[in-house]
This record gives structure tokens, C-alpha cells and sequence, in this order.
């Protein structure tokens, strides 16, 4: 519906309603017909609409009249019950009232579906602007609910996050706490077999004397089983100190020159002298020809060690047949060697399913074993920790019935020396012999608190044929070695009143004894008790308990050094 | 460039190769915008690292991914609630694109700091027009022909497209000969 008109009212308002005096529409705009499908000339303005926010209908032309320039809003009678906002213009004169408004939308596809273009509308009216404006407010709104959604997750996430961190840092802190618990047992333990060894030292040096001084086939009987039960007892204690060392990370290295058969020598020693090694086994011994006497550098002590607790294995549990050692070099960088061992039984072997905690610290394949075999259980766990400290691995194969063999590697320097430099060592009962013959009447000053220790020394030490003095703390040492010269001292370094670190500091700092030979002798076997001996000026380290063989092998050793010296 | 834009680029890298592209194509352009604004004015450069990005990652010329921008961007307009922008730009494809100045001005309503391009018609007929386009920004031309594909496609006209200037060859301006099936 469309009227033309004289002046182009309909093109500047077009969705103008003109409406005679008796409330009766005259014209329209152009889009109030897309607006308002169905409105006609003629028909009433009551009926077609509904004012809002005014009581009562539209009921005359002065009521209208009234209403002249202000603000208006009225709804479609009919649905979809548009709204039209506006204002009446009353024109009293020729009794005209016009209503100059547009539809109430809050969005542009609205219009749209009315059929009525955003071009439509005149540049003059903001509506269409408006109506983008509206939108793009609306989608930035959208963007800001995404946004405090997309902050809310992120809040969670980092809620989440923390939880767990600090969930992490409780677990640090538990394995913090376990770890500082299991060093402070170790510790407790290290103190422990320093207190086990001490009247370990006075039973195995007491039956050694008593065993000197006896021919009765009984009693040296009964002593060689004290001995015996003795260096059992002492295997378990070292045992335990070693576990203990490890797991309290106090356990460092050597790093001296050696050759693998020096070491493959004392291994074969070593086991000797066990009680099982007589039963005619055969130890056959493979080592590469060019590793056998090159010099290599590393802890040879340590090594023997983890050879002597794999064969003394293997010779435990090969009721028959043969044990074997092997030894090759596995791969070579520079000066570095990896040296791969093996060794073989032909014994009881290993269940499969025992293999794998054999290398845990108190497991044994069988709980059975410890009663049927003896051991602590903890001597492949001690070797595979020697065994990484020397940049290594263990390992085993093993059929049951048929025999086993544990393998390992470790990293040694090749220093490419011709030979190597270390005095020969001379063991066993010849050695008091060599001391007596060589060294007959060199005064000796064994320093100790412990008259059981004094009395072991000064009783193994004169049957060599040497003079001995005795000094119960370091004040008397200092005293004694003020007033004379000794071919050899052995220094305690727990005593009361002074101790041997300091008494050697003093002696070596002004007496008759500035350079002679010092050896510590101590139930402290930590390394930083032996570095403690070093730096205060003594010469070596004994640990308690010494046995008769080792204490005569160490005074010949640093007599001969002190006559070369003196040479 | 307001983050309209680049939701755009997103929506139109997503929709055809995934959101682990996107954030592939967002990591390698060194943006970690991790929600693009619509009504947020960026720097232009993020956007042409974005787009460069892109055609490294996938493997497409900047030209061709430019053009199959331009026909999303008409699309996800209309998606975002601009559609009744387009329409009320005019009622035939010649008639759009001689509004295309009149529909910026609208724009930059909404958009203050919008730097629009600007538009101008020649040779107008009922089967083609010349369109000239002028722009600060270089290099979006190919982005001008997939808009005007995008514009016939909701015309439902074939469009022929001959690039009459060439602002890279010399000429002071694009412009671009249009025929309509």
C-alpha cells in the first residue's frame, strides 16, 4: 500500500502513518506495507494497533493531539506483534496526525526477513547502522563469554596443574625423607660394625697368638674353628659396611696401577684358603693375552673383590664339574677400556624367575640358601654396585641343573706403561721369618688404647724379633717419640686425649720420628678415614682387624721402605 | 587488521586441513594470540605471517591460498551476521561492487580503525563490469578475485575474471575484468 503524496514524506520517513481527525489511516510509507502486510487506508488505528505504556486504546484525535512531538511506541494488533517506535506529529490546523517511526529490531537479519533491505532505508536513519553496531556488539560479547570460558578452563587447568605439582614436591619430599632415613641407617650400621669389629679384632688376634704358642692337634683344633667362626663373622661385618658405604654414597674408588693377573693372584689366594675349595673343582682361568699383564688403572681391591664374590659363588654352588673365568676387552676408546668378565659354573643354576632380585640387596635366589650355604645375601648386591661405581653392569644367565654364568663390565685406563713399578709382595709365614732375620730388634711404637689391641701388637710384633713400646694415647706417643728414634709406628685414631691424626701432625711436626713410616691402625673403614690418615702425614692404612699374615706383610713392607729411606 | 580477520583465516584453515594445522601454522608464524578478538584491531603483520605460515606449511602458493580466502571470507561474513550488510549492499552482483565503498562506510562505523580498501566500477553492463581496486596493503589482489567469487556464487553466476592491471607489473592500481555467464 502506497499513496502518493504532494510533498515526498513517504520517502523520508518510510515507515510514516498518516491518520485523518477520526483516527482513520490515510497513507503509509513505502515499507510500512513489508512492515505491516495487510494494513490499508481506511482502516482504524485502534484496531490496527496498541499503544504501550499508555492505559486505555487510541480514542481521539485530541487525545493524539496531546502526544504532539513526543516520544511514542505502539504494537501490531495482529502477529508477529511488531513493535514501531516513534513520535506523534499533530497538525491542528488541518487536523492531520502523523506518526514518523520505524520497527523496534535488535538485529539486521530481522529487517531482513521482513522483506525490507538495509539499502532501503534512508542514509538519514541510523536504524540499519545501528543494527550492525548491535550485532557487532553482540558477536564481541560472544568473544568475551569465549574468552572468560576459555580463562575458566585455562584456571582449571593451572588449578589442576598445581594440584599436582604439589602433589610432585610431597613425593620429593617423601623420597627425600626415605633417602635421609635410609643414609642416616646407614650410617647407624657403619658406626655399628665399627663397634662389632673392634672386639672382633681382639677375638681373631688373641686366637692367633694362642695358635702360635700351641702343638696340641685339640686345641689348635678349636682355635682354627674360632678363627674360623671369626672371619665369618668378619666376611658379614665388611659385608654390611660395604652396603652401608654404598647407600650412604661414601664408598669412593681407587684409581692406582695394576695388572689383571696380579688380581686374577690374590683371587686365587683368597680363595684357597676357603674351606670349600679343596673338593678337587676345576678353576680354569681365561684371561685375553693382551690383557694379562698390561697395566691398567682402577681399584684392583675392589675388582678382586667382585671376582672373588662371583667364583666363591660359583665354587659354593658347583657340587661338581668346573668353574671358570673369563676376561676380554669389550671395546676400546682413547685410553679407556671396557673390560667384559664372565664367570662360569657348572652348578645348581638359577630359576628364572629368582634371577632377577639376585642383584637386590638381602634376596638370595632361595631363602633356603642363606640356611644350606650361608652369606648375607648381600654380595651380588654389593657387586653390582661396584660394578656401576667402575662404569660397569652385571648380569646373569643361567639354566637350572645345568650351571650359570654371571657376567660383567667395567671401565679401566690402558696409562700404556711397559710394567708395572709396585714393590713385590711377599705373604704367609715366611714374612715373620724375613722380619726376624732382616729386621731383628728395629724398635717399634705401637700406639692404642685398647689393651687388648696392645697386647695382640706388641705379643705378633716381638715374636718377629722386634723391639716394641706402647703408648696409650697420642700425648704419650708424642712423648715417647720425643725421646726416641722408631724404625715403624702403628698409630689408633680413636683415643682419648689426643688423637692419632693429631699426635702424627705433632710428630711429624717436631720429634725423633719426622719421617718414619706411620701406619694407622684403626676400625674406622671409611675412606675419608683413610684420606684423614693420609693428609695428617701418615704413611698407609690397616683396617682392624688386622690378622697376624696382613701385619707382618705391612711392617716388613714399610721397614724395608724406612732401611731404603735411610739408605 | 581486526581479529575478524584473522578468525577468518582460521576458521578457513581449520575447516579444510584441521586445528592441528592451524596451530602448526600459528607456531611456525611465531603468533601465540591464542584467541583472536573480533572487534580487536592487530597489527598487519600478524596477519601476513599468518598467511605465510600457511602457504609454507601446506605447500600452496600465497596466490591461490589468497583466493580461496577471498571466497571463504564472503561466507563466514555472512556466517557472523553480515550477511544483511551484503544484501543491503544491492540487489545484482554489478550493483554490490559498485557499493563496495558505501558498504565500507557502514563497516567503518563499527570499525573505527578500519583501513578499508577502495572500489570503483567502469565498463558496467549486463554481462561484466570493470572492477579498480585501491589498497595501502600489498599483495591481497588474489584475495579481490576470490571475493568476487564469492560474490557471484551467492549471485549463482559463473564468473570469468581477467586481472586487467597488475599493480605489481607497473600499473597504479588492480583491476580486474569480469564476465558474467
Amino acid at each position: 500500500m502506497e499513496h502518493g503524496s504532494p510533498l515526498p514524506l513517504g520517502e523520508l520517513f518510510p515507515f510514516l502513518i498518516e491518520l485523518d481527525d477520526r483516527l482513520r489511516i490515510v497513507q503509509t510509507g513505502p515499507l510500512m506495507g513489508k512492515a505491516y502486510p495487510g494494513l490499508q487506508a481506511g482502516d482504524s488505528l485502534a484496531s490496527a494497533f496498541q499503544p504501550i505504556g499508555k492505559s486505555g486504546g487510541f480514542t481521539s484525535f485530541d487525545q493524539l493531539s496531546a502526544e504532539h512531538r513526543r516520544p511514542a511506541a505502539m504494537r501490531q494488533s495482529q502477529p508477529p506483534a511488531l513493535v514501531f517506535r516513534g513520535e506523534w506529529f499533530a497538525c491542528s490546523a488541518s487536523r492531520q496526525l502523523f506518526f514518523l517511526g520505524w520497527p523496534w529490531v535488535t538485529d539486521p537479519d530481522e529487517l531482513t526477513s521482513l522483506g525490507i533491505p538495509l539499502h532501503a532505508l534512508p542514509a538519514h536513519n541510523p536504524l540499519g547502522d545501528l543494527l550492525l553496531l548491535l550485532r557487532t556488539n553482540r558477536n564481541t560479547l560472544a568473544d568475551t563469554h569465549a574468552l572468560t570460558e576459555a580463562l575458566r578452563q585455562r584456571t582449571l587447568a593451572l588449578e589442576s596443574s598445581n594440584r599436582r605439582l604439589q602433589d610432585e614436591a610431597a613425593l620429593i619430599r617423601a623420597v627425600e625423607e626415605a633417602e635421609r632415613a635410609n643414609r642416616a641407617k646407614s650410617t647407624f650400621l657403619a658406626n655399628m660394625s665399627h663397634e662389632l669389629r673392634t672386639p672382633l679384632s681382639g677375638i681373631i688376634g688373641m686366637a692367633s697368638l694362642l695358635m702360635k704358642r700351641t702343638d696340641d692337634p685339640k686345641a689348635r683344633d678349636q682355635i682354627g674353628k674360632i678363627l674360623g667362626s671369626s672371619n665369618h663373622l668378619l666376611a658379614v661385618i665388611n659385608d654390611i659396611l660395604d652396603i652401608s658405604k654404598i647407600e650412604a654414597n661414601r664408598m669412593s674408588l681407587e684409581s692406582v696401577p695394576f695388572t689383571l693377573s696380579g688380581v686374577i693372584n690374590n683371587v686365587q689366594n683368597a680363595l684357597l684358603l676357603r674351606a670349600d675349595s679343596n673338593r678337587g673343582l676345576d678353576v680354569r682361568i681365561a684371561i685375553a693375552p693382551e690383557l694379562m699383564n698390561r697395566v691398567l688403572t682402577g681399584d684392583p681391591l675392589r675388582l678382586g673383590q667382585v671376582l672373588i664374590n662371583l667364583l666363591g659363588n660359583a665354587m659354593k654352588f658347583t657340587p661338581h664339574g668346573h668353574a671358570a673365568v673369563r676376561a676380554d676387552i669389550m671395546s676400546s676408546e682413547g685410553d679407556e677400556l671396557m673390560v667384559h668378565f664372565e664367570v662360569e659354573d657348572t652348578g645348581i643354576g638359577i630359576q628364572p624367575e629368582d634371577q632377577e632380585r639376585l642383584f637386590l640387596a638381602f634376596e638370595q635366589a632361595d631363602s633356603s640358601t642363606s640356611r644350606h650355604h650361608g652369606g648375607t645375601g648381600l654380595g651380588l648386591a654389593i657387586c653390582k654396585r661396584l660394578v656401576e661405581l667402575m662404569g660397569g653392569s652385571i648380569g646373569v644367565r643361567s639354566q637350572p641343573g645345568r650351571g650359570s654364568t654371571f657376567w660383567f663390565t667395567v671401565r679401566l685406563s690402558d696409562l700404556h706403561q711397559p710394567s708395572l713399578p709396585l714393590p713385590a709382595s711377599v705373604s704367609g709365614p715366611a714374612t715373620e721369618e724375613t722380619i726376624r732375620a732382616r729386621f731383628g730388634g728395629a724398635r717399634i711404637l705401637i700406639v692404642d688404647d685398647e689393651p687388648v689391641s696392645q697386647e695382640i701388637a706388641r705379643e705378633l710384633l716381638e715374636h718377629a724379633g722386634l723391639a716394641v713400646d706402647i703408648a696409650g694415647d697420642g700425648m704419650e706417643a708424642l712423648a715417647l717419640s720425643r725421646q726416641n728414634a722408631y724404625a715403624l709406628i702403628l698409630m689408633d685414631m680413636q683415643m682419648p686425649r689426643m688423637s692419632g691424626t693429631e699426635a702424627t701432625r705433632a710428630i711429624r711436626g717436631q720429634s725423633l720420628n719426622t719421617a718414619t713410616p706411620i701406619l694407622a691402625t684403626t676400625a674406622n673403614a671409611f675412606d675419608e678415614d683413610r684420606k684423614d690418615c693420609l693428609e695428617a702425614g701418615m704413611n698407609s692404612h690397616l683396617p682392624k682387624p688386622i690378622s697376624p699374615a696382613k701385619l707382618y706383610e705391612a711392617v716388613l713392607h714399610w721397614l724395608q721402605y724406612d732401611a731404603d729411606r735411610q739408605d | 587488521m581486526y581479529g575478524l580477520v584473522n578468525r577468518a583465516l582460521q576458521e578457513f584453515i581449520c575447516k579444510h586441513h584441521g586445528d592441528a594445522s592451524w596451530q602448526a601454522i600459528k607456531a611456525a608464524a611465531g603468533v601465540d594470540v591464542e584467541f583472536f578478538v573480533r572487534m580487536e584491531s592487530y597489527p598487519d603483520d600478524i596477519t601476513y605471517r599468518l598467511v605465510g605460515a600457511a602457504c609454507a606449511s601446506l605447500n600452496i602458493e600465497a596466490a591461490a591460498l589468497l583466493r580461496d580466502f577471498g571466497r571463504h571470507w564472503v561466507l563466514f561474513t555472512g556466517q557472523e551476521g553480515y550477511g544483511s550488510l551484503l544484501d543491503g549492499a544491492g540487489s545484482s552482483l554489478q550493483e554490490i561492487l559498485a557499493n563496495l565503498d558505501d558498504l565500507h562506510v557502514r563497516v567503518g562505523l563499527m570499525y573505527p580503525a578500519l583501513k578499508p580498501p577502495s572500489f570503483s566500477c567502469s565498463d558496467v553492463r549486463d554481462d561484466g563490469l570493470t572492477l579498480h581496486y585501491f589498497s595501502e596493503r600489498p599483495g591481497l589482489a588474489p584475495m579481490v578475485v576470490g571475493l568476487i567469487e564469492g560474490l557471484g556464487e551467492r549471485f549463482g553466476k559463473i564468473l570469468t575474471i581477467r586481472q586487467s592491471g597488475d599493480r605489481n607489473a607497473g600499473a597504479d592500481h588492480d583491476s580486474f575484468d569480469i564476465r558474467i555467464a
